[in-house]
């Protein structure tokens, strides 16, 4: 990275924290609530709401990111979906089951998932229901598949950094009858998960996710912040794209 | 209040990491080097409470009754333990060892992408049935267009300098679409990483 690489970056980030903060001093009339409809969350709001009443299981995947890669940004907002997800899942007969496929990953679901049974419903608690399923990306599809398949799950809600080899869990997922959301930040994830689950975020939606199942004004700051950023970012490209072809027009390129 | 100390450290930590990757001070960069060697350590303390966790689990599901009991738990402890064993005696940097190893997982993990390349043959063809709207046309549409473009049935057609640039352009399309996406990613993991700094998203609870 050179050096004006570095300043523009860090000029992102300082308008960034700026509209964020503001926006989380300031909130405005806006809430979590005057969102768009995303459809995939509203079929993954009542599927949840189904094994729930089912009395089956909901499982919960947070993807093979290492607390120290980028990637790990996709599975912070699955630990978002863990809180109210264990909530809703506490009023049923069976506890949630949360998967990764990374130590680091595995430890905090874990905290996680027993703060939630801590202030509810400690002694339904298992903690070996936030499980490591393989460290290698490979590894984690084959320890899941038996989840699906033998432990009652009927709803599975896959948010984290995946694979291509994702497509045979949704596989899995379909031919026993469960229900599958899929959110990854890597683009190949996000097409595989097109093809092969029922319901899919697309894009930067994944990032959008906390906002609509927490109530949180920092979620909605920081909604609010990816609008107004991927607005500037329109500008400048366009912006760029205009100013190259008249220089160019004017032969100054 | 457990939790208090903890978001203080995290803030500390990685306002500290953030200010050495853009602030050339020497202080900074080495404590920033320090920081990320600590958090390498742990991660890797993370992985081996995590197989211990692996190991649990599978240990659990072989004597649990009713539909969660798997037998092939048995076969993945015997192979733990196995390696486990065998790695310690001749140590992981072993050629023999890790040829014996490798000669198992690799067929295991090419196996499963060929399970994969067929996943999603038949998940393309089940789409249409799943859903039928016009992305998902658009979408089934677009995978058969660009198998048959890079197949290079097509090859030909670039003799023609028009047909040329067309396929030129056509190919660029994916390309796009897939920018548009990372940006949008890029900007979400600013703003997630923004909440951390701001102690507003703590993915730990204590």
């Amino acid at each position: 990275m050179n050096n004006l690489d570095l300043i523009l970056g860090f000029l992102l980030l300082l308008i960034a924290a700026i509209f964020m903060l503001f926006r989380m001093l300031v909130p405005g009339k806006q809430t979590g609530s005057s969102f768009r409809v995303i459809p995939a969350l509203e079929s993954m709001r009542k599927a949840v709401y189904l094994s729930v009443e089912e009395g089956n299981r909901l499982h919960l995947s947070l993807g093979n990111s290492a607390l120290v890669s980028p990637a790990f940004s996709s599975a912070l907002v699955g630990f978002n979906a863990v809180e109210p997800m264990a909530q809703v899942s506490m009023l049923g007969d069976r506890p949630p089951v949360i998967t990764s496929g990374d130590g680091g990953l595995a430890i905090l679901s874990r905290d996680r998932l027993a703060s939630v049974f801590r202030a509810g419903a400690a002694a339904q608690h298992d903690p070996l229901r936030s499980r490591l399923c393989g460290v290698t990306p490979t590894g984690y599809v084959l320890g899941a598949i038996p989840i699906l398949r033998n432990e009652k799950v009927s709803t599975n809600i896959l948010m984290g950094h995946f694979g291509a080899e994702v497509a045979v869990l949704g596989e899995v997922a379909d031919r026993s009858e469960s229900y599958m959301l899929g959110a990854s930040d890597s683009p190949m994830a996000q097409a595989v998960m097109y093809a092969t689950t029922k319901d899919v975020l697309i894009g930067e939606e994944l990032y959008a996710l906390p906002a609509y199942l927490q109530s949180g004004r920092a979620f909605v700051a920081s909604v609010r912040t990816q609008d107004i950023l991927r607005w500037i970012l329109i500008v400048v490209m366009v912006g760029g794209a205009f100013a190259r072809l008249i220089l160019s027009l004017v032969g100054l390129q | 209040m457990r939790g208090i100390p903890a978001t203080f450290v995290a803030v500390l930590t990685a306002v500290m990491i953030l200010l050495g990757y853009f602030v050339s001070l020497p202080a900074l960069e080495s404590a920033r080097t320090l920081l990320l060697g600590w958090a390498v350590t742990l991660v890797s303390v993370a992985a081996i409470v995590g197989v211990f966790n692996l190991v649990a689990v599978h240990w659990r599901k072989l004597f649990i009754p009713g539909r969660e009991r798997d037998v092939y738990s048995a076969f993945f402890l015997l192979a733990f333990f196995v390696t486990l064993v065998v790695g310690l005696w001749l140590s992981p940097s072993d050629a023999q060892y890790q040829h014996i190893v490798t000669s198992i997982q690799a067929p295991v993990e090419i196996s499963l992408m060929a399970v994969v390349a067929v996943s999603l043959a038949y998940g393309v063809l089940r789409m249409l049935q799943r859903r039928r709207d016009l992305m998902t046309i658009l979408f089934v549409l677009s995978v058969l267009f660009f198998l048959i473009l890079e197949s290079g049935i097509l090859a030909p057609l670039a003799y023609n300098p028009l047909l040329k640039q067309i396929l030129h352009l056509v190919n660029r399309i994916p390309l796009a679409g897939a920018r548009g996406i990372l940006l949008g990613i890029a900007l979400g993991s600013l703003t997630t990483g923004l909440r951390v700094l701001f102690g507003s998203d703590r993915p730990y609870r204590g």
